[in-house]
């Protein structure tokens, strides 16, 4: 049975605008030792999808209208997240699904040196007693990579770089062994050769703990390098979804084919133009009927207009490639039935 | 004979103070730009990369002389920046404008877009009715894929790459030969981006701009860029025209970079030689002795730590300042 | 690329852009509870305007036979100790309550702009003179310095009134004419409060500028060669004013509410003028036998502190800037 699994996720807002659907209808889920990787641009409802995993969705504007979030916790025990009391949720977070976030000078507390932020969430959730816990979080700080960490434990954020205080942030959702890590956009921030030592570190560390992974991301190159299987999410959907070996060799939905075009490559050939996706991506308040993708789909029918497409399956090697478009032959431009 | 380059740069250092104190002593000096040296042929575009804290944006400013570069010398088009007046330097920012990263900071909140657009011709005393103020914003909306009837609306109310298409419109509008793009794309949605990085090509030919592409991404520098000059902690290490750059870099750093860099396709990630960097960026306040870059550098030796090392010209226009002989090769991909 | 001259829309049919100012006024038009606050603020002031006008009986209109007398068909806030009725009396106060609050607060707010303004674009040596300057005026006692003021400087021998006197004798005919003196008083009670109050507005349009100027639109600006007024004028100000809005509408209630503490004490509005401060201290003084003296002047002061409190709240949340949509 899967670790996680997510049906039908609705997480709507209320707004000056009107109501905005920001997850309107999320599928998926994620195997124990796999990393997923969630690809969206800024409006897709990549990271609301994440918060609404946790029941961090705060709660006016916001609430999840709709759906199960069925997670394992303890073999052939699942609960489901939308129904839980917020005292069971408050154990499982932190315990069972950890979370990294963009920015680490945000979600560290800047008042506490580094040490009792750690020590909090062991004493929390293990009942570890203060010295033992102090001992744990020097052995994780090590773990993740920082140097000297028996002086480093008593820093505040701020005396750390970026780089490090992610680390920090990584060590702290390690901390109790979780399951489940919900990592969202968590190097957008950091220089790229800081990126690549922080990747590094949460394949490491995924492979040694045996995590399932949620790696939310806009960067195609970062879900190249990290992800089993990539979720394309668009307008707070997912319109895509598969190995990412066939996501990137054949995909099948014009955002997923747009998306990869405009994108300049360290190996392409150089000179050639980037083909950018037209149009601008939708407001979240006013989407447009039938498929939002369609105002800037270069193969758009009729019927993209009126009726949102239901999910279709593309036979694939390794794995299920799901789709939702109505065009079925994208060179052909037929229509599926 | 080749013609003078546009833009000359010679040995640029800004630094800046450090105060503390009732009394604002200076306790230390932050060597923000330490020695750049380059030339930008016109036309051409050169992209300066480099990580945080390497000085490239400070490099873009005291080009235009937003900040004071504390020696060295800008010449545009031969004319020595540093040697004007107060009202010669004014004239001549005619002739090089910026284009900032921030779509959401970069334009005025309280001021409609015919104004911002408008306001570098108003202080040069370029249009004279306000017909003719109109017709020039309309005309420069146009040309960077705005729809002019916009031109009433305010900044809020337009996403972040129609911002940045404003900002370009206001930097383009005094038909300036210069243009220092500092993170343009950034900001934006990656969608967004090629939209951007097309239209500031197509700029390129249609005006005859020069342009100084300021980033981090060393993938969408490639693009555009003639030569790429790749900064470290205030100083150039590796300058190279673009391809040559990526085909054979000789600067230990710049291989890091370029390992570091994530490619869109799970086969070659998987295949990927890496050079992963040990430890962090230094702070620019207490800069490595020596060369900046020993402390994190693979290859480092004695001589590292001691002597900075210079420029040298390794290839054809290709320089590197590096003690290594030779530099072990990495293939990107 | 040949540009063919675009047809230029007439500037009638381009599309007029909602200003911030203008979805401001929107989200505080929709604050039921500032909205309440400015009618009745409003409904306050033009009663204060035009009630003592309009009254039947003149605020200083003695009687001293009626005498005190509580609330009446004829007298519809009753009559005070001198048997003047207390409905002209409370409006008539209200004026110069009003008055005093709003010119002090207009005082501090340019004297604050300026100097904050100032301090803020330059920075250095000229911010830091200006700063210390400010925080050494900070430390002065005020109400040890008004009522030094107005004890030993500001009486009817003193060399202010003197040359009061001399700049009023430009203007009018008989600058002896005693009546001149509350006007005199007044206006140190004015010049007083704004001079206490300008030292907050400093602060906060100076940090207001010192955070703007570091925008990138700021660095635009100056990269395409404005000189110091347009930086100052088209780019810092404007958006500075969202904070210095809220903040001089909050300043208004403490000016007044300093004012009525003042004349509780008799350093504020003297007789035969009258404002609620002082109407509450002679209230205040036979509060048993006459409580109405003491309670409409106390109530108007308490209505009209509220209101501007809660049109400020409303403004402050109002002018919060906007979240971005991206």
């Amino acid at each position: 049975m899967a670790l996680l699994e997510v049906h039908g996720l609705k997480t709507h807002f209320s707004t000056e605008e009107g109501n905005v659907r920001a997850v309107d209808g999320v599928s998926f889920h994620v195997e124990r030792g796999e990393v997923l990787g969630i690809v969206g641009e800024s409006g897709s409802g990549k990271s609301v999808t994440s918060l609404s995993l946790l029941r961090l969705i705060p709660s006016p504007p916001g609430r999840i209208v709709a759906g199960e979030i069925l997670f394992e916790s303890s073999p052939g025990k699942k609960e489901d997240l939308v129904r839980v009391s917020e005292a069971r949720m408050r154990a499982v977070r932190g315990d069972r699904i950890a979370m990294i976030f963009q920015d680490p000078m945000t979600s560290l507390n800047p008042y506490m040196h580094v040490g009792e932020q750690l020590v909090e969430v062991l004493e929390l959730h293990k009942k570890m007693k203060r010295p033992e816990a102090r001992q744990k979080a020097i052995e994780m700080l090590k773990a993740v990579g920082i140097p000297a960490p028996q002086q480093r434990i008593d820093d505040h954020p701020h005396q750390l770089s970026g780089g490090m205080r992610q680390r920090v942030m990584i060590a702290m959702a390690l901390l109790c062994e979780p399951d489940l890590l919900i990592a969202d956009e968590p190097t957008t921030a950091l220089d790229v050769t800081v990126q690549a030592q922080i990747l590094e570190l949460i394949q490491d560390r995924q492979k040694a703990l045996g995590l399932g992974v949620i790696l939310i991301t806009h960067d195609l190159g970062v879900i190249a390098k990290m992800a089993d299987r990539v979720a394309v999410m668009y307008a707070g959907r997912i319109v895509e979804e598969g190995p990412v070996d066939v996501i990137f060799e054949d995909p099948r939905h014009p955002y997923t084919i747009g998306l990869k075009s405009s994108i300049p490559r360290l190996d392409a050939v150089r000179g050639g133009t980037l083909t950018p996706i037209p149009g601008m991506p939708p407001s979240m308040a006013r989407l447009p009927p039938g498929c939002p993708f369609h105002p800037r789909c270069a193969h758009a029918i009729a019927r993209c207009k009126e009726v949102y497409p239901d999910e279709r399956e593309i036979p694939a090697e390794d794995g299920r490639h799901l789709v939702r478009c109505h065009v079925e032959d994208l060179a052909a431009g037929s229509v599926a039935s | 004979m080749t013609a003078e380059p546009l833009l000359q740069v010679r040995d640029l250092k800004v630094h800046f103070a450090v105060r503390r104190g009732l009394l604002q002593r200076t306790v230390g000096t932050i060597k923000a730009v330490d020695g750049v040296s380059f030339d930008v042929a016109k036309g051409t575009t050169l992209g300066l990369v480099g990580e945080s804290g390497c000085g490239k944006s400070t490099t873009g400013r005291a080009l235009l002389r937003l900040v004071p570069p504390t020696s060295g010398s800008v010449r545009l088009g031969g004319i020595d920046l540093g040697a004007l007046s107060a009202g010669d330097l004014r004239k001549q920012r005619r002739r090089m404008q910026m284009i900032f990263q921030d779509p959401y900071a970069s334009l005025n909140p309280r001021m409609t877009i015919l104004d911002i657009v408008a306001e570098p011709l108003g202080v040069h005393g370029l249009v004279k009715t306000p017909r003719e103020r109109l017709e020039k914003v309309a005309h420069l909306m146009e040309t960077v894929g705005l729809e002019p009837s916009y031109m009433r609306r305010y900044p809020h109310e337009f996403s972040g790459g129609q911002r940045q298409r404003i900002g370009i419109a206001r930097a383009i509008s005094l038909s300036p030969e210069l243009v220092i793009a500092d993170e343009p794309v950034s900001a934006l949605d990656v969608s967004i981006q090629a939209q951007i990085v097309n239209l500031l090509t197509q700029l390129q030919s249609d005006l005859g701009l020069t342009y100084v592409f300021i980033a981090h991404d060393l993938a969408v520098v490639r693009h555009l860029s003639r030569e790429i000059a790749v900064m470290y902690l205030g100083r150039i290490v590796e300058r190279a025209p673009a391809e040559e750059l990526f085909a054979h870099p000789e600067h230990p750093y710049t291989q890091a970079l370029l390992s570091a860099i994530p490619i869109p396709d799970p086969k070659i990630e998987r295949k990927r030689k890496r050079l992963v960097l040990v430890g962090d960026v230094p702070s620019p306040l207490d800069p490595p002795t020596g060369c900046h870059f020993h402390t994190r550098c693979p290859y480092v030796m004695d001589r590292c730590r001691v002597e900075a090392p210079a420029l040298v010209e390794c290839g054809e226009g290709h320089f590197a300042a590096c003690h290594l002989e030779e530099v072990p090769a990495l293939e990107i991909a | 690329m040949a540009a063919s001259k675009p047809a230029v829309p007439a500037a009638f049919t381009l599309e007029k852009g909602s200003s911030l100012g203008r979805d401001a006024l929107r989200r505080l038009a929709k604050n039921r509870a500032a909205v309440v606050a400015g009618v009745v603020l409003s409904a306050l002031v033009l009663a204060c305007i035009l009630v003592p006008s309009l009254s039947y009986w003149r605020y200083d209109q003695a009687d001293l036979a009626t005498g005190p007398t509580p609330p009446s068909f004829q007298h519809w806030m009753g009559t005070d100790y001198f048997g003047r009725d207390l409905l002209a009396r409370v409006f008539f106060g209200g004026r110069i309550s009003f008055a005093v609050g709003l010119f002090a607060t207009l005082v501090s707010f340019f004297i604050g702009i300026t100097w904050g303004g100032v301090a803020g674009y330059f920075g250095g040596k000229v911010d830091a003179v200006l700063m210390r300057i400010v925080d050494v005026l900070y430390t002065v006692p005020f109400f040890i310095v008004v009522i030094l003021l107005m004890v030993f400087f500001a009486g009817q021998e003193g060399p202010l009134f003197k040359g009061f006197k001399s700049v009023l004798s430009v203007f009018v005919a008989h600058p002896e004419d005693p009546s001149y003196f509350p006007i005199f008083q007044i206006l140190i009670v004015f010049a007083a409060l704004g001079g206490i109050s300008w030292l907050t507005m400093a602060r906060i349009v100076r940090g207001q500028v010192i955070s703007l100027r570091e925008q990138p639109f700021v660095e635009a600006a100056r990269s395409i060669g404005a000189g110091h007024a347009a930086l100052i004028f088209r780019h810092l100000l404007p958006n500075a004013l969202g904070p210095i809005i809220v903040y001089t509408t909050l300043t208004i209630p403490e000016v007044m509410m300093i004012e009525a503490f003042l004349s509780f004490l008799g350093l504020g509005t003297q007789e035969p003028l009258s404002s609620w401060g002082l109407l509450a201290a002679t209230g205040a003084d036979s509060m048993d036998l006459y409580p109405w003296t003491l309670i409409f002047p106390a109530l108007m002061l308490a209505i009209s502190l509220f209101c501007f409190n809660f049109l400020g709240d409303g403004l402050r949340d109002a002018l919060d800037p906007r979240i971005r949509k991206d």
